[in-house]
């Protein structure tokens, strides 16, 4: 079986290159199926997996030698295991309801090909990323989704803002894939290995404090900004200007979560660390903190999904802060399902008010649109976590009540319950802004297809029903998830007997009175007194406004310093004009000596002659 | 045997072309394809060597020797003729071009193969005439290009005679034999300051041609004033003269000085290296733009040769074949915009995708790999450069790092000007898309491109190969031994 | 005895140079320049003289000789000159100087 794993990557990877190469005669509905149905074998290679040999021991696929030199040695080598499995069989299955979805949504749209190229090409890098082996095949995976989601937030390059939201992600992103890459050259300098398996043992046999904490921090600026936590969110929101199907597949369920999953991955190097783990956990509770406060005065529908993708990522770090990397890839996996169902369903809604993102301008909807309201709602619930019926309270309220139990937790266990609150609200405002209420007459008749609901149907299936595999402790019920990790990841803290109950209902109130909360922005913002106004929140809290003003500006200036300064005045003009000016004169200077007066040349001829007999005479033998 | 034909086979076609005008254009090209199907066999490797025009006390001229890193060149070089002379095809000055870049390409087979340090020099100062020949003649005819270009070349190289004659002297002394061969200059024996001084020497005259900074002022003038193939051959191939001479005869002839020199070197280095990326975020002129990044891209490589680290020595020659790949892609993409009459500056461009979407594909391929995409050829040779230096002197190499930063922004920010966004009311109404030609061109710098990215081990090994000859005479000088 | 022949060679010698450097007439150069080769002849002449060898003797011959023979054309070619040119001026005859050029 573990010779076949190379399939996973290579089926999407495969429909790419056939598009590449030969979709201009395949035409875009073609080039579309064929795309969708890379992903589907590739989660069918992933479903025999899971039925046939699982991943105890790790499987490891060693396809070719990728760089030897000296004592450095890069395989292309795929390796799965619990963790990577659950990453690829959510970056596989997602990935195929995603493609299915853009059959109609994205039907006659300008560019259908190079969307289906590079969603292909995504998911193949994706699925590399997880199941690398060492950290430079890891590395060529971030860096290929990160392209993918450059060129798909720019899919409709003709408007230049668009344009400018996926070189603005890229770039943002890109500044962390440096700071890893620099990480990573830290940690082969010191152990020598870039295979993950290999350099962790060694970080814990081998603890080198100063260089450890350097590379630590160099690779978690790599992940926050990948997944785009505080500062380094400022391009999440930004990449909404993309379709909504790649907000759904890169932005929500697969892409962002990337910097979550390297953490757990690392996490033995995290833990060696003193300190690292806190800090981890502190800024995830916050940034979770901060995003939902800003997701409160959005009034794009897909702006309040962004602020809510951010927040809900800082409740993944926070869990693999607070010793609960289990719990987190739970939230992750949960989140994958919710998110991506809310990112496709707004899709819907855009299409169906006819290119306007606005809130304000949407209502009503659940009348018209009942399919699409009982879904979008799975999603509000998972979001909001509802007790019992949703599964992100089986895992975002586990990491909330788990971080209340450990030392120094209770800064993260305050922001977190804020942030829940919060979260609860956004999502409910959102929710009775565009589906309660008077219809709004900007609406459209829009039917949706089978492509279109069955992926809704499913991933409103998981967001309900997902949870129910780790049920809190001490109650009846599975609890599947934590047990199967526990062997590569360990047993998160659980709160139990009554102290388990009251955080339990702390959260479920934390909820409710998220959603009265919802209720009364979404009152106030249909009476045009909204949080919206509120331009410290609708801005994210300046934060990208000043990022934009200050860091730039440096950059370009130094390089017309240099241009200006170094290179014209300096290298072209004293350098070289003084080199040449100097021949110049030269030649000058020589040219007047040949002046064709023969007494002159006689006389310069003896004194020539009376040098040489001087030197010979004086010359020490 | 076969390396001689390799150096004469190019300039016999250069002789007939300028004598001969008829079937001038099918010889050029089946000459090219020659050129390229005679150096397989090197590849299998060709010991057998040629040694004629002995002078006494110089040693034998014509003395030219196959290495596994000169056939890897070599065949770089000639892989890329074909492109350049594909470029330039329909061109009205194909004939004219076709023979310097003939010329061109015989001197630089020359400098891999000279085994001899006189034949090397003759070959490097006929590959720096060709080469300003061809600025001269070609594209905007820029008189003081190619003259700056001259100046610089000349100037340098004769630094690069100066240096290597206190070497041939002292071996001389010392063994009796006077000879310019390599295994007679190298193992000198000279004190490490000397070395420095000489080594300071030949690096004026082989860094210029890189153009390592700050010896690069000629390059702006050579790139974006010549014709778009001529600056393909420049800055893909002429530059390999350069990294060849540091690797093959630099440093092995001066071992110690060049260990001295490392840690100037590095930092002088990745200083070019950000200075070039800063100068291309500086401009609005796509040809500026490459011409600049080429600059950066060559400054790594000098990184990684001046670290003395196996790792950053990999690097720095797989970086400089993927970046003859690279220079062949990014001067087709101006050929193509040239061939359309379309400007290179951003502010006459805009949304051009829309017209010409398969384009704008390979541009972006193109693009990536210049910004050092993963997967593509450039990757490996900057991961294995900047990893090898690092374990020298990590601050510097950390700063040569952020350079990718500032190349992403550089090549990003070119392409949002250039192809997406608007489209420019003032592009012409109707723009043909790629030929059949330009599209065989990209697929083969795109599939180079991939497999040097991808297939990195095949080259690798056989640098592998190749540093031991070296390793012996650094004797344990590199730094990190295992 | 020697020290005679050299100080008459000497003299000869630096009235040679004076004719040339402070005469502008190409006769008196060609003059000047015979008055060199006569200062060498002399020291030749005293030198075999002195340590009784023949070379000495050779020498001054083969001075003569050559003299004589450069003396011949070089007259010849100051009556073309006298007749083409119209002037024996060494500061007149410049036809084949570097001519400066405005352009720099």
């Amino acid at each position: 079986m573990a010779d076949w794993l190379f399939l996973i990557p290579g089926f999407p990877l495969l429909g790419a290159l056939i598009n590449a190469l030969f979709g201009e005669q395949l035409g875009p509905r073609w080039c579309g199926r064929l795309a969708a149905s890379m992903p589907f074998l590739s989660s069918l290679v992933v479903l025999a997996i899971w039925l046939g040999p699982g991943t105890q021991p790790a499987l490891l696929d060693r396809l070719w030698t990728w760089m030897t030199v000296g004592n450095l040695h890069v395989d292309i080598t795929l390796r799965l295991d619990d963790v990577s499995l659950v990453m690829v069989s959510i970056a596989s299955f997602v990935g195929f309801l995603i493609h299915l979805f853009s059959q109609q949504y994205l039907h006659g749209d300008y560019g259908e090909r190079r969307y289906y190229f590079y969603l292909n090409l995504f998911v193949s890098g994706m699925l590399v990323l997880t199941m690398a082996n060492n950290l430079l095949l890891l590395y060529l995976g971030w860096e290929t989704v990160g392209l993918c989601s450059y060129a798909l937030i720019s899919h409709w390059y003709r408007e230049s803002e668009n344009a400018w939201a996926g070189r603005k992600a890229f770039v943002v992103t890109r500044i962390g894939d440096t700071t890893l890459l620099l990480g990573i050259f830290l940690l082969f300098a010191q152990y020598h290995t870039l295979t993950i398996s290999k350099l962790l043992p060694l970080v814990q046999a081998h603890p080198a404090p100063a260089l450890l904490l350097a590379a630590s921090i160099l690779i978690l600026i790599g992940a926050y900004a990948k997944s785009a936590q505080f500062p380094f969110h400022i391009w999440l929101p930004d990449s909404m200007a993309g379709p909504s199907t790649v907000s759904a597949l890169i932005h929500a369920a697969t892409m962002v979560t990337a910097g979550v999953y390297l953490c757990i991955r690392l996490l033995g190097l995290f833990a060696v660390v003193p300190g690292m783990l806190e800090a981890i956990a502190v800024l995830g509770a916050f940034t979770a903190f901060f995003a939902a406060s800003c997701g409160l005065a959005q009034v794009d529908v897909k702006r309040v999904l962004a602020y809510s993708t951010i927040s809900q990522l800082g409740y993944m770090f926070m869990g693999v802060g607070i010793g609960a990397p289990s719990l987190g890839l739970f939230h992750l996996l949960v989140h994958a399902c919710f998110k991506a169902l809310l990112f496709m369903a707004s899709g819907a809604i855009i299409l169906i008010y006819a290119e306007d993102h606005d809130i304000r301008h949407m209502g009503g909807l659940k009348y018209r649109q009942p399919f699409l309201r009982w879904t979008f709602l799975a999603g509000i619930f998972a979001l909001a976590a509802v007790p019992l019926i949703s599964a992100a309270f089986y895992s975002k309220d586990a990491i909330i009540n788990a971080s209340y139990l450990v030392a120094g937790g209770g800064v993260p266990y305050a922001l977190g319950l804020s942030g829940a609150v919060l979260t609860a609200g956004y999502a409910f405002r959102l929710y009775f802004l565009v589906f309660e209420g008077k219809p709004s007459e900007l609406e459209e008749p829009y039917q949706m297809g089978w492509g279109m609901k069955i992926p809704l149907a499913i991933l409103a299936a998981g967001s309900i029903g997902i949870g129910w595999l780790q049920f809190p402790p001490g109650w009846p019920g599975p609890h599947l998830w934590v047990h199967w990790l526990a062997p590569e990841l360990g047993l998160p803290p659980r709160p139990l007997g009554l102290e388990g109950m009251l955080l339990t209902i702390i959260g479920a109130l934390a909820t409710f009175l998220g959603i009265g909360l919802g209720y009364w922005a979404a009152r106030r913002e249909r009476a045009g007194r909204g949080l919206s106004r509120w331009r410290f929140l609708a801005s994210g809290w300046w934060i990208d406004g000043a990022i934009l003003r200050l860091v730039p500006a440096p950059f370009y200036a130094f390089g017309r310093l240099l241009r200006g300064g170094v290179e014209n005045l300096g290298v072209q003009g004293l350098a070289q004009g003084g080199m040449r000016d100097g021949l110049r004169l030269s030649a000058y200077a020589l040219a007047r000596g040949e002046n064709g007066l023969a007494s002159r040349y006689a006389v310069s001829m003896i004194a020539g002659l009376l040098l040489l007999l001087l030197l010979i005479w004086t010359w020490p033998l | 045997m076969i390396v001689s034909l390799l150096v004469l086979l190019p300039w016999g076609i250069a002789l007939w072309l300028s004598l001969a005008q008829r079937s001038a254009a099918a010889l050029s090209v089946a000459g090219a394809l020659a050129e390229v199907l005679l150096c397989i066999p090197l590849l299998a490797g060709d010991p057998s060597g040629l040694a004629a025009v002995h002078i006494p006390l110089l040693g034998a001229l014509w003395q030219l020797q196959s290495s596994p890193l000169a056939d890897l060149f070599a065949l770089t070089v000639a892989l890329l003729l074909p492109v350049a002379l594909a470029v330039q095809w329909h061109h009205g000055e194909y004939l004219h071009q076709a023979r310097i870049l003939a010329v061109l390409q015989g001197a630089l087979m020359g400098t891999f193969f000279a085994n001899n340090f006189l034949g090397f020099y003759i070959f490097y100062e006929i590959v720096a005439l060709a080469a300003a020949w061809l600025i001269l003649r070609s594209g905007q005819k820029d008189r003081r290009a190619a003259l700056t270009f001259l100046l610089y070349t000349i100037t340098a190289s004769l630094f690069l005679l100066l240096a290597v004659l206190p070497i041939y002297l002292a071996r001389g002394n010392s063994t009796g034999i006077y000879d310019f061969s390599w295994m007679r200059l190298s193992g000198s024996g000279l004190s490490g300051q000397i070395q420095l001084l000489l080594f300071l020497g030949m690096l004026a005259g082989l860094g210029v041609k890189l153009p390592l900074f700050p010896l690069h002022g000629w390059a702006r003038g050579a790139y974006v004033q010549s014709a778009p193939a001529a600056a393909l051959l420049l800055s893909g191939a002429t530059v390999l003269a350069g990294v060849y001479g540091l690797v093959h005869w630099a440093v092995p002839l001066l071992p110690q000085g060049a260990l001295l020199f490392s840690p100037a070197g590095i930092i002088l280095a990745s200083i070019g290296t950000l200075y070039g990326a800063f100068l291309a975020l500086s401009t609005s002129e796509l040809r500026e733009t490459v011409a600049y990044s080429s600059v950066s891209h060559m400054n790594l490589v000098a990184l990684g040769i001046f670290a003395l680290q196996e790792q950053a020595w990999s690097g720095a020659l797989i970086l400089s074949i993927a970046h003859a790949v690279l220079a062949g892609g990014l001067f087709t993409v101006i050929a193509i915009l040239e061939a359309r009459g379309l400007s290179s500056n951003w502010d006459a461009l805009g949304g051009l995708f829309r017209r010409m979407p398969r384009f704008g594909a390979w541009t972006l391929l193109f693009f990536l790999m210049a910004l050092g995409l993963p997967g593509l050829g450039n990757f490996p040779g900057e991961f294995l450069t900047l990893l090898g230096s690092f374990q020298v002197l990590p601050v510097w190499a950390g700063i040569a790092t952020l350079g990718m930063i500032v190349n992403l922004v550089v090549f990003l920010r070119a392409y949002e000007r250039s192809m997406l966004g608007q489209l420019n009311p003032r592009l012409p109404g109707h723009i043909a898309d790629l030929s059949q030609r330009e599209l065989w061109i990209f697929l083969l710098l795109g599939a180079a491109s991939l497999y040097v990215g991808l297939g990195s081990q095949t080259l690798l090994a056989d640098f592998q190969q190749l540093l031991p000859v070296h390793s012996h005479l650094l004797l344990g000088g590199m730094h990190g031994g295992h | 005895m020697i020290e005679i022949a050299l100080v008459a060679s000497a003299l000869l010698f630096f009235a040679g140079l004076a004719l040339i450097l402070l005469r502008r007439s190409l006769v008196f150069w060609l003059l000047g320049a015979e008055l060199l080769f006569n200062s060498a002849l002399l020291v030749a002449l005293a030198g075999g003289a002195r340590w009784h060898a023949i070379s000495g003797q050779v020498l001054a011959l083969f001075i003569m000789a050559l003299s004589g023979a450069a003396l011949a054309p070089s007259l010849a070619l100051l009556l073309r000159v006298r007749r083409e040119l119209g002037t024996l001026n060494v500061d007149g005859l410049r036809l084949l100087r570097e001519r400066e050029e405005n352009d720099g």
